[in-house]
């Protein structure tokens, strides 16, 4: 899923891609008090007798308890736009295909494809035997329903896009379904990532107010056990899952909407697996206490922070103040003093694990003289001696929006602030709430600069930001980019589906973008799970933590929960 | 009496229609779509798509006459449902309200319980250490935020000495344990929020009985009371207190709508799943019939509580007339 | 009392006042090399993320922090006075229309209002101003309207009445006075609380933007560093603290020297 970030917990520190877990639970504590008053005396019971084992070999039982910072408004896949709520509903269906850890795709509920006819039409064969947590079987039909949903106008879903480029869908027998597409379309594979939804509980139902909402029935690793609204859900090992059965009997996700408190619980050990923000992961984890009980992580995460000039206004039109703007951007500065070092610049539109991204590319070094050179070139000087640059009788000055609820991007904003002013550019700073920055001021053109994110796809395919006929009101390249060539590269890399042939295509594209500075490429910061100690098998990939969650395991003698 | 307050009921109807015209108004003024917090800028939402929710929720058509739809069904008792997740806007707030009530009837109840021994005794011993004492205690809980107390709180009493848990309602998989345990385990999760909430709440109510006390004991019948030889406690309690209350009934009165509010600040601290947290959620994707359904709630509680303060001034103080003013 | 008070409030208002000549550092200049360190005798309140130096922040926030607390406060509780002994002294259709007002007022959804400012005005001080004061005054009103709806039956403003006081002299000489007890406490919590509330206003983009301190913007951005720098919250509590005490005190001390009757 491609999504601008608009607070902190999609960006710097969504660090699951599957799963997002943390909580608080029972524990057993020697206090008379808390004995007294608490449920901590069923601890004794919960805690099983430790055993001669081989702690290598996986068993079952346990429960993993993460924590959220923001509670899914729907479980069912084709509505959910949040990343809170795919997080979820991903433990919960599968699509058709997925990535797997070298993010390359591969088959999920599909056993296998052809594309055909120049990738006008996908086949795909479907997995057998596989069965509903109701034990319904799957079948093609499923998919031509989900499909069906998917491009009906009064479903409220926002993934319409991408099916509505399908001619036809034709289930051929009960494993074999046909899509064919009106033209080419190299993200179409991707799409079918979209969760699958049940016919038999679904048919002639509304999406929007169905019981199943609130039960959802899928074909993935956990079954739907309960959800305490605003509180936590409670998901079950599915034990017919066709890759296996998770090893972990129960994961608990619990809505915890403030950092802190998740930090403190974390601490508590009421919540075993949570993302970590720099200044924790850095400054208050390196206590033993700490270390000893979890285990952290630090990979790059999938999306970047970027300093978007409007290119409608004449201060930036011109190619050289652009570059000059991201000389004298200090970006390592950013990076230790909002980041604590834990990130990378950016220096294009993809994320460095993609193949899309051109290794070649390497940012410009800091050089506030450079940056002085070319501004005076395109006739910025400080005429009036008054310390800020100017032309025509107008100094260079200008606002940068960013949205509230993300402290990295106040912080940034604020370093960028000082670092221009050291070249003679007098920058300002709006903070503004989400829904009225989008709509007021992004949708309607009305900025200079704005501080903002991109989420991205495994997908690489970056049209509707960049292509010159997204410029529109409420379209995505609202920074009003518009390069011929880029257009061209942009419709052949979406058209292809020979990944060599895209590559050379997203390389090239990596490359204008950089050359050209339509935004500051700022950074790309780290995800930074932590997870308890007891779990096995806790794997990283780039695809995030948590991708093998059905493997992990915990030794029978460190099992805290033992529930059925 | 009874013709007084028929009076007021009937009164109280165009006032809140006003309110909810005024509401649902301002709500619309405010920039934002709720396709825009839906949507989340995800670039894989065409704007058709966006367009296309736009016309589901029926927000393409004029303001007024979404309004006279939302009133209809208001009053027919359908307060609609949610845009973010379709479910009904009532049961998603009478899911809310058993927990806000019970912290924040719990809250005002410790509140008055300490505060206004506090008050009256601070006034009793004006200017003594006591009383300079309970100003400051009071004041510090005042003016130190909300957030750095609890966080403090939950460090100390939850991760330090491991007394308290840190945050929700109620331990995991606690109704397994049966009902008297599963109580114990609410009141063990509890007891933070609401001392913290009461702790910063003190100085309100103390304040106020502390200075209406000051003035009362002033007052000529105390003068009296205490020649009569009256125990100072009768004195204090029986006399001043009923007198020095005025201001109090007022505040309660303001506080009704509060008992089913919430800060978004405290219970996202304490993760406590109360109306704050799903007000302030809804403003944010802009989810208007759950705005709207809260509003008038809150309206109502609003009205409601001015009206109970002013019949309630009536009863305390036999000098005011009801049958003058609102 | 009154010189206690004044005391307190005088200090932070001078702290404000000269704060170019008081502060050690400039107040927006980020040194990252310096970020969160304790207090010490460079920087005797510490520093916060970005390195600057937290006194030097406090004392140009008090600026922003005291005229936003003072004078909204002002504003809220002048036109709460006002209102509420008008409404009470002239009872009947007045008091009724008055009070009807305060009614949707109390009820007006002042997120949306803010929310709707953000979109047609600039951020500063007149909007925050005018929010606070435009939504703080109705419960002032209504407590003066109770105060002086039970003192408009004593026998001293019966007596005043008798000996033909003129409406004017009755209210201003004998009612507002006699109902300023719970006001007073009711504008010193109120000051406390405009200083926070301005903080929440900069978060939706209407309020006193980056990299301009206010108390409650420091607060606000040290709870991401509670855990390690417990300072950068502490210290704009005790200020407020401080502000808060200078008022009571200051109004405890008034109300003394000028008992009315």
């Amino acid at each position: 899923m491609v999504s601008l970030s608009n607070h902190e917990r999609s960006d710097a520190r969504s660090p699951f891609d599957r799963l997002r877990v943390n909580g608080n639970v029972t524990r057993f504590s020697s206090f008379v008090l808390a004995l007294l008053l608490s449920a901590s005396f069923i601890i004794p019971f919960l805690i099983g007798l430790a055993a001669a084992e081989e702690i290598d070999i996986p068993v079952i039982g346990d429960a993993l308890v993460s924590a959220s910072i923001g509670e899914p408004s729907t479980l069912i896949p084709i509505l959910a736009s949040d990343s809170a709520s795919a997080e979820v509903s991903g433990l919960l269906f599968n699509g058709l295909v997925k990535y797997d850890p070298d993010l390359s795709l591969v088959g999920d509920l599909a056993e296998r494809w052809e594309i055909r006819d120049g990738g006008l039409e996908i086949l795909f064969f479907l997995r057998k035997g596989v069965r509903w947590h109701d034990g319904v079987p799957f079948t093609a039909s499923d998919v031509q329903f989900t499909y069906q949903r998917l491009i009906d106008p009064s479903v409220p879903t926002p993934y319409r896009g991408d099916f509505e480029r399908i001619a036809s869908l034709e289930v051929v027998d009960d494993t074999t379904v046909r899509v064919r597409y009106k033209e080419p379309f190299a993200p179409a594979l991707s799409s079918w990532g979209m969760g699958i939804l049940p016919k038999h509980l679904l048919e002639n139902q509304n999406l929007t107010n169905t019981p199943f909402k609130e039960r959802p029935v899928g074909t993935g690793p956990f079954i739907f056990h309960r959800w305490i609204r605003g509180d936590r859900i409670e998901l079950k090992a599915n034990p017919d899952y066709f890759e296996g059965r998770p090893y972990l009997n129960w994961a608990v996700i619990r809505i915890i909407p403030d950092q802190a408190t998740i930090f403190l619980e974390l601490q508590a050990r009421g919540i075993d697996m949570t993302g970590l923000t720099p200044l924790q992961f850095t400054r208050m984890t390196q206590i033993p206490r700490f270390t000893e009980a979890f285990q952290k992580f630090c990979y790059p995460s999938f999306g970047y922070t970027y300093l978007g000039y409007n290119l409608r206004d004449p201060k930036f039109q011109d190619k050289r103040v652009r570059q000059a703007l991201n000389l004298a951007i200090n970006k390592q500065e950013i990076l230790q003093g909002v980041l604590y070092g834990l990130g990378a610049e950016a220096t294009g539109p993809f994320p460095q694990e993609s193949w899309a991204y051109d290794p070649g590319v390497h940012p410009a070094p800091y050089d506030p003289g450079q940056a002085k050179a070319l501004l005076a070139e395109a006739g910025w000087r400080d005429t009036d001696g008054d310390g800020i640059l100017d032309r025509d009788g107008r100094p260079f000055e200008f606002t940068i929006l960013t949205n509230q609820g993300n402290l990295a991007r106040e912080l940034t904003a604020q370093i960028i602030q000082q670092q221009l002013s050291r070249v003679g550019i007098r920058v300002k700073i709006r903070i503004l709430e989400w829904a009225a920055l989008l709509h007021q001021f992004i949708d309607k053109h009305r900025f200079e600069a704005i501080l903002l994110g991109w989420g991205l796809s495994r997908d690489p395919d970056p049209f509707d930001i960049w292509h010159s006929s997204k410029t529109g009101e409420g379209e995505f390249n609202f920074i009003g980019y518009s390069n011929p060539e880029v257009d061209r590269l942009l419709l052949e890399g979406r058209a292809n589906f020979d990944q060599e042939k895209r590559r050379a295509i997203y390389w090239k594209l990596h490359r204008i973008l950089y050359e050209e500075q339509p935004v500051c490429f700022l950074y790309v910061s780290d995800s930074l799970p932590v997870v308890h100690r007891r779990f096995q098998q806790v794997e990283v990939s780039p695809l995030g933590l948590g991708y093998n969650l059905i493997h992990w395991y915990v030794p029978v003698s460190r099992q805290r929960y033992q529930l059925s | 009496m009874s013709q007084y307050l028929v009076r007021r009921l009937v009164g109280l109807v165009p006032v809140f229609l006003g309110i909810t015209v005024v509401s649902f108004f301002m709500m619309h003024l405010a920039p934002g779509k709720p396709t825009d917090a839906v949507t989340d800028l995800n670039i894989k939402i065409s704007l058709q798509a966006k367009q296309q929710l736009i016309k589901l929720y029926g927000l393409d058509r004029p303001v007024h006459q979404q309004y006279l739809d939302w009133l209809k069904r208001t009053l027919r008792g359908d307060f609609g449902v949610s845009f973010k997740d379709g479910r009904p806007v009532a049961r998603k707030i009478l899911e809310r309200i058993p927990v806000t009530l019970t912290i924040n009837a719990l809250a005002l109840f410790f509140i008055l319980l300490f505060s206004i021994p506090l008050g009256v005794a601070g006034a009793a011993h004006e200017g003594s250490g006591f009383d300079h004492a309970v100003t400051l205690f009071v004041f510090i809980g005042f003016a130190l935020p909300t957030f750095w107390v609890a966080l403090l709180g939950l460090d100390l009493f939850g991760v330090r000495l491991g007394w308290l848990p840190v945050s929700g309602l109620n331990s995991l998989w606690a109704e397994r344990l049966g009902p008297g345990p599963w109580m114990m385990d609410r009141i063990w999760h509890l007891l933070l929020p609401v001392g913290v909430a009461v702790f910063g709440d003190l100085a309100g109510t103390s304040r106020f009985t502390r200075s209406s006390m000051v003035e009362a004991l002033g007052q000529d019948y105390i003068r009296t009371a205490r020649a009569k030889g009256l125990p100072e406690r009768t004195v204090l309690y029986r006399h001043a207190l009923r007198n020095a209350l005025l201001p109090q009934i007022t505040l309660l009165g303001l506080a009704v709508p509060g008992l089913i509010g919430g800060s978004v600040i405290f219970e996202s601290i304490f993760a406590i799943p109360g109306m704050g947290r799903l007000f302030f959620d809804s403003v944010i994707s802009r989810d208007y019939p759950v705005i709207m359904g809260i509003l008038v709630l809150g309206a109502i509680l609003t009205l409601l509580g001015n009206l109970l303060a002013d019949i309630a001034y009536a009863l305390a103080d036999p000098r005011i007339r009801v049958s003058e003013g609102g | 009392m009154i010189l206690a008070g004044g005391l307190l409030l005088l200090t932070v208002g001078m702290g404000a006042l000269l704060a170019p000549r008081l502060s050690p550092a400039n107040p927006q200049e980020i040194r990252l090399k310096e970020a969160l360190l304790p207090p010490s005798p460079g920087h005797p309140l510490g520093t916060d993320q970005l390195g600057r130096d937290v006194l030097s922040r406090m004392l140009y926030g008090a600026r922003i922090s005291l005229t936003v607390g003072f004078v909204a406060i002002g504003l809220a509780t002048v036109l709460g006075v006002l209102i509420g002994a008008a409404a009470g002294y002239a009872g009947g259709w007045l008091d009724i229309l008055l009070m009807r007002i305060v009614d949707i007022l109390l009820c007006f959804p002042t997120l949306f209002l803010i929310l709707a400012a953000v979109a047609f005005l600039e951020p500063g001080f007149a909007p925050i101003i005018g929010i606070i004061g435009a939504t703080g005054w109705m419960g002032v009103a209504r407590l003066v309207r109770a105060e002086v709806l039970s003192l408009k039956e004593r026998d001293f403003i019966l007596a005043a009445k008798v000996i033909g006081a003129s409406d004017t002299r009755i209210l201003g000489r004998h009612l507002i006075p006699n109902a300023m007890a719970p006001v007073l406490v009711s504008a010193t919590l109120g000051v406390g609380a405009a200083i926070l509330i301005e903080s929440a206003l900069s978060f939706l983009g209407i309020g006193i933007q980056p990299p301009m301190p206010s108390w409650g913007n420091i607060l606000a951005e040290g709870k991401a560093t509670l855990g390690i720098a417990w300072w950068l919250t502490l210290i704009p509590g005790i200020a407020i603290f401080w502000v808060v005490l200078g008022c009571n005190l200051l109004g405890e001390g008034l109300r003394q020297r000028w008992k009315p009757q």
